[in-house]
């Protein structure tokens, strides 16, 4: 959540590997929770960490930040597991 | 209703003065309920205080126009609860119960509160840095910080702004912290001050350099660790 504060006010004076290295971070919280997502308790954070993401990316475009820096982040290669509430034995 | 407010205000704040811990507590707890009388406030604000900063909702916390004036009330109150801080007497509880109403007082009045930043900001810093303080009263005090913080978003005072550096050093060790709860309130107090130096994004980003780059390694850091505790949400 701070990370989201932090873009939304001073995300146009962050540099690049700074942003990058935050939404990195942010899509492997979303990525484990939804790993996690076994369990009830896990599986009700999953909203909270996507409104994260996305306000981040929201702000980051609020505050015209380069297309292309955009493009990296949304590109970043990260793929979600299949969503199955049963774990794997 | 008025003047019996107020009289009856004054006579509370003068049985801080009792020896009884009980009554003591009582009093905090009737003053607590007297400062939320004198304020429109929203409530919903209260149901989730994770959630508050990320919503960008207009608030409503004011004070109710007969009490306009009130802020040389919250002046003498504030003055008798350092002196309960300060007595040696003062078992945790109480302080505890003390810290709640400081707090309430910084949510409700917070333009009162911050009239007496000049005694209050010491208190927050001197309660926090005794690591021998339970930890409720320090979170507490890092509550109060974050509240005051709040009203200054988009108007900030002089008296405030001189804190500056001791807040952001506050925050740093806050935040570095092992002890979850009060890094996470430490991280909760950065969240305001980001907005504190930069209202909007079309506002200079002056304090950046001075204040923000050197915690970003810091942020970042907390961010790369692996959830091991479930219940921490940064």
């Amino acid at each position: 959540m701070n990370a989201v504060a932090l873009v939304s006010t001073f995300g146009d004076v962050l540099n690049t590997d700074e942003l990058l290295q935050i939404f990195t971070q942010l899509l492997n919280k979303l990525k484990s929770e939804i790993k996690r997502q076994q369990t009830m308790k896990a599986l009700s954070k999953i909203p909270t960490r996507e409104l994260n993401f996305a306000k981040s990316v929201f702000y980051l475009q609020r505050i015209n930040s380069p297309n292309i820096l955009i493009e990296r982040i949304l590109s970043t290669p990260w793929k979600l597991p299949s969503r199955t509430l049963h774990s794997p034995s | 209703m008025r003047d019996l407010a107020e009289s009856v205000f004054d006579k509370l704040v003068k049985r801080f003065r009792e020896r009884e811990q009980n009554v003591k507590l009582d009093v905090f707890n009737t003053l607590t309920d007297f400062l939320k009388m004198i304020v429109y406030i929203d409530e919903r604000k209260d149901a989730d205080e994770n959630m508050e900063e990320i919503l960008e909702r207009p608030e409503l916390t004011r004070l109710k126009s007969s009490f306009l004036d009130f802020n040389n009330k919250i002046t003498s109150m504030i003055s008798t609860l350092i002196k309960v801080f300060a007595d040696k007497k003062s078992t945790p509880v109480l302080k505890i119960a003390a810290s709640n109403l400081l707090l309430r007082a910084a949510k409700y009045t917070p333009e009162a509160v911050i009239e007496n930043i000049d005694s209050v900001f010491p208190l927050i810093k001197n309660i926090y840095a005794q690591t021998s303080n339970p930890s409720e009263l320090r979170v507490n005090m890092l509550k109060v910080l974050r509240s005051l913080s709040k009203s200054q978003i988009g108007r900030l005072r002089p008296q405030f702004q001189k804190y500056f550096d001791d807040i952001i050093n506050l925050i740093r060790s806050a935040i570095q912290n092992d002890y979850f709860k009060l890094s996470s309130e430490g991280f909760r107090d950065l969240s305001i001050f980001y907005k504190v130096l930069r209202p909007t994004v079309k506002d200079s980003s002056a304090g950046y350099s001075k204040y923000v780059q050197p915690l970003i390694g810091l942020v970042i850091a907390k961010l790369k660790e692996t959830d091991i505790d479930q219940e921490v949400n940064y």
